[in-house]
């Protein structure tokens, strides 16, 4: 085995001691000192046990009267980093064009029953209300979006700008408000 | 058809006397752990051949119908000037399966079969030599997700081949499709077959239609009636596109899928190309017009195509092929499980419970 890697796994539970993963259609994780060749089934040895660990349950804030939408912030499904690679390659290029072409002014995803409530369509312009700031922004209707929430691709970067101020590093959900913002 | 016997130790020379030909052999390698490639045979790599490997994702589609393949080039110099590019290598497909032999079938049909021939893929597949093993290791030869005995495939393809081989254990029985693999028999690694090299071939084949892991999960036939009838609810369509994550895997490893796209691109400060490259329909840009209008612009739209492309009875009575060939490549690729089988068996049940 390389160095390097006994040295990494040294004092782990299961040290890949010995294992040469190179060819023979693979083997069963973990591969040990005692069975370099994988284990196909975990704890079969009598005495040996392990303990569940409780999941932490993890509690939303109810969202608050006056900002009911939750704003997040990610990664478009065409739009990564910087983009570089998208760019790159002829047939991501053409799916992130065709988005910049039906949104020219970049977008914001809104759940398709909240565009109901709200009496928005798609293509439609909105203004988003936070603590901080507002800005205008088209919405694209979606049911791939959950009830509640709006999605930021972060190459809206003005609508980041806005809503956060300078200073927001790390932050990727806020609560804000939506109001239709009458056609000009 | 002729049939020969080649030992075991001589099965490889088969390469060489196609290089001897000048022929361009690709043939199936080991990458590492499962993971399989076909690749271009050299004096260093010949001896690493693999005979029995899972199939390799990346489809052999690509030697006759280029991932991504330039048309012409457009230059600039005072005046425009188009130039078009045409490729004729010469190449040999050394070890492809049943199913794989089979898409290619089914690309002939869709691009040579009609009054309109396509004279690029023409060129790719004129000189294209095809060497056909038949899957007979159950261990790795066919993998969880191979079904080609449920589109009538495999595991031994019946023609469309030029050669075929298969293992008998010490030897491999060689039958000659075409003229071109006939020639080869008068090399002397040829020998003879017995009858009782057929009935051995016979015994194993039966065998191996047994090892198939989930054989009955895809009865084609009842959907193929469904979805030509236009029986399959809204409803389940919508269901089958929920899962999918349009990420176009599916289409990209199927060995006959067709769908190409067109693109111009720039290559020098005077000069243009203009490539086609695999497309897919599982992508929103696929079908969107000029004006902005998506007709299939939901996902479960564009998922319906290409069940509909490969299922409906239109299609497989226009290109005399059905457009699936049982290699269950999109249901190793699939994020979502809905891979041929999966979708078959989803629109059988669905649908045969409200017919009733």
């Amino acid at each position: 085995m390389v160095p390097a890697i006994r040295h990494i796994t040294s004092g782990t539970p299961t040290e890949t001691a010995g294992t040469e993963c190179a060819g023979h259609y693979g083997r069963q994780w973990p591969c040990t000192t005692e069975r370099p060749l994988g284990t196909p089934t975990l704890f079969a040895e009598e005495n040996s046990t392990f303990k569940f660990a409780p999941v932490r349950k993890h509690v939303v804030p109810p969202p608050e009267q006056e900002y009911p939408y939750t704003l997040v912030f990610g990664h478009s499904l065409y739009y990564w980093n910087q983009d570089v690679l998208v760019r790159r390659s002829e047939t991501l290029r053409r799916e992130y064009n065709i988005l910049l072409l039906d949104y020219p002014n970049g977008f914001v995803e809104i759940n398709s029953d909240d565009a109901k409530k709200i009496g928005i369509r798609d293509g439609q312009q909105v203004r988003l209300f936070a603590p901080r700031g507002s800005v205008a922004v088209t919405v694209r209707v979606t049911s791939e979006i959950r009830v509640g929430s709006i999605f930021v691709p972060y190459f809206m970067a003005d609508v980041e700008q806005e809503l956060l101020g300078p200073s927001t590093e790390g932050v990727n959900t806020i609560s804000v408000r939506v109001e239709k913002e009458p056609i000009a | 058809m002729k049939a020969r016997i080649v030992h075991r130790s001589d099965v490889l020379d088969i390469v060489d006397l196609l290089r001897a030909r000048g022929y361009e052999v690709i043939a199936p390698f080991r990458v590492s752990g499962r993971d399989t490639c076909f690749d271009t045979v050299t004096d260093q790599n010949r001896d690493a051949i693999q005979l029995h490997v899972a199939n390799p994702n990346y489809p052999p589609k690509r030697y006759v119908l280029p991932h991504i393949e330039r048309l012409l080039a457009v230059k600039q110099n005072g005046e425009f000037k188009i130039e078009p590019t045409y490729e004729m290598p010469k190449r040999a497909l050394f070890g492809i399966r049943s199913c794989d032999v089979a898409g290619i079938y089914h690309l002939d049909r869709f691009y040579l079969g009609r009054e309109f021939r396509d004279v690029y893929y023409e060129n790719h597949r004129k000189n294209l030599f095809l060497v056909n093993l038949v899957c007979t290791d159950p261990d790795r030869d066919i993998g969880n997700e191979c079904f080609c005995v449920c589109t009538d495939t495999g595991p031994a393809a019946r023609d469309h081949f030029d050669l075929q081989l298969m293992d008998l254990g010490d030897e491999f029985l060689a039958v000659a499709g075409t003229a071109a693999g006939e020639v080869l028999f008068t090399e002397r690694i040829f020998r003879p077959a017995t009858k009782e090299h057929v009935e051995r071939r016979r015994a194993i084949l039966d065998a191996t239609r047994k090892r198939f892991r989930k054989p009955t999960t895809s009865w084609f036939s009842a959907t193929v009636h469904y979805i030509s009838k236009g029986d399959v609810l809204e409803k389940t369509w919508e269901e089958i596109g929920n899962r999918c994550m349009e990420c176009g895997g599916c289409t990209y490893v199927c060995p006959a899928c067709t769908c190409f796209t067109v693109s111009d691109r720039r290559t020098g400060p005077d000069e243009i190309e203009r490539v086609r490259l695999w497309d897919s329909c599982a992508l929103g840009g696929f079908t969107r017009m000029a004006g902005g209008h998506n007709p299939r612009r939901a996902v479960h739209d564009r998922r319906n195509r290409r069940f509909f492309r490969k299922l409906a009875h239109y299609f497989i009575q226009r290109e005399l092929s059905m457009a699936c060939v049982g290699c269950g490549r999109c249901v190793a690729v699939c994020h979502g499980d809905i891979g041929m089988p999966a979708v078959v068996e989803a629109i059988r049940r669905a649908t045969g419970e409200v017919a009733k």
